[in-house]
């Protein structure tokens, strides 16, 4: 069996998002399934907003311009296997916190354009990029909030060129088994088999 | 007097896109009767006191406008984070007053469609906190207004003019953003085979005046190419 390294970045805003609790279950898991992984807690690290100024295309080709925390997420991220996103749902997207490392690594991609299916969309800059797990946290079932949550990860999938883009979604109420078993489902097609 | 609040969110601290289409709107906004104020909001929210006088003037303002580049398929963080306090504000203290939201977004892609998502952000952050849901509206192509007043670049903006018209008339008549505002933004501002096009002789040009010409397609993270980026 073939080890897969695993990068996490957790989203959550706060210690009672719930989420520390799912990444000690994900982390859990991986390692179990005898795979590496590194795990990045955003709110304590020290990450700036994006500033737009396309430095990590035109000047620093690869790299943000901010030296920061982001930096080292952006390797982990591409040096990857399979990278899991943690987060609050907020108003069906990402929490700011998973955003502003996301916002961070677009140096991961070219500037350059290229056609995929009918639009425009960024070139790689490398051979291969980590398939992606989007695990959203939900106070309780909200249609309209999953469904957007869903289309923002396979929409990043297509632009950061994941192999494999899937989702898992968690409800605050649920028991941890049944939480197990939907992260476990999730894993299973990027190659984390429990 | 009917009150807007226009939040720009580029990360940009002058000369942003986002910012040409903002000034344009306001000018719009305020000649048809409505009073303005824009705020740069990855700048304000940095600051405790800034960020608190945002949030009270956000409170107050009987219309948001939030006019914001897309940043990876969704809002900026910076203004995600302005709409998570927007929302814990709303929870303990929802406020007396009706308050509208609007959204124009724009990307770098020569095709609207990629703002979509984005905009269905906007929309339920406004089904969750209880302000009213507008419309918004999705610029594609946006670095070819490179940060100009969008007035001034006759036929290249003639649309997305049309379009800010039409939502300015909407906000001041109390209507919801018309389809035709929306279509007539989505109208790309240049035919994307010529944008991409240029875009690939603007991102040359761009890295020559750093000197990074030849480094476009460096690979400093690949453990094969360890080109120290900044050589």
């Amino acid at each position: 069996m073939r080890s897969v390294k695993v990068t996490i970045l957790n989203g959550a805003r706060t210690a009672e998002d719930g989420l520390d609790g799912v990444q000690a279950e994900v982390v859990g898991l991986v390692e179990r399934a005898g795979h590496q992984v590194t795990s990045f807690l955003l709110r304590e690290i020290d990450i700036a907003y994006c500033l737009g100024c396309f430095g990590c295309w035109v000047r620093t080709p690869g790299v943000c311009v901010i030296d920061d925390g982001a930096q080292a997420i952006a390797r982990a991220v591409v040096q990857s296997d399979v990278m899991i996103s943690l987060t609050p749902i907020t108003f069906g997207g990402y929490s700011s916190e998973l955003k502003k490392a996301l916002d961070r690594i677009i140096g991961l991609v070219s500037p350059f354009f290229q056609t995929v299916g009918g639009e425009t969309h960024h070139k790689k800059r490398y051979d291969r990029y980590p398939s992606t797990v989007g695990i959203g946290w939900l106070e309780h079932a909200d249609t309209h909030a999953e469904d957007l949550f869903r289309a923002l990860a396979i929409r990043n999938g297509i632009n950061m060129w994941s192999p494999i883009t899937e989702v898992a979604i968690l409800y605050k109420d649920e028991n941890v088994e049944t939480q197990r078993e939907v992260i476990a489902k999730a894993l299973q097609p990027v190659g984390i088999r429990s | 007097m009917t009150t807007a609040l226009i939040l720009n969110g580029s990360g940009k601290p002058r000369g942003s896109n986002s910012g040409a289409f903002a000034a344009y709107l306001a000018k719009r906004m305020i000649d048809r009767g409505l009073e303005t104020e824009t705020v740069a909001v990855p700048w304000a929210i940095r600051k405790t006191p800034s960020a608190e006088t945002l949030l009270e003037a956000a409170a107050k303002a009987d219309i948001l406008a939030l006019v914001t580049p897309l940043y990876v398929d969704s809002l900026p963080a910076a203004v995600t984070r302005l709409l998570e306090w927007l929302a814990e504000r709303r929870a303990t203290s929802p406020g007396a007053q009706r308050q509208r939201l609007v959204a124009v977004l724009n990307c770098g892609y020569p095709e609207s469609a990629h703002n979509r998502t984005a905009i269905a952000i906007c929309r339920q952050f406004a089904v969750e906190t209880g302000i009213e849901w507008v419309g918004g509206i999705g610029i594609g192509g946006g670095e070819a207004v490179a940060g100009r007043p969008i007035e001034k670049l006759g036929r290249l903006t003639r649309s997305v003019c049309r379009a800010l018209d039409m939502t300015a008339d909407a906000l001041a008549e109390d209507r919801p953003v018309p389809d035709e505002a929306i279509a007539a933004a989505e109208k790309p501002i240049v035919p994307p085979a010529i944008y991409r096009t240029v875009a690939w002789m603007n991102w040359k040009h761009r890295a020559k005046e750093h000197g990074a010409q030849d480094r476009l397609d460096a690979r400093p993270f690949d453990p094969s190419d360890q080109t120290d980026p900044s050589d």
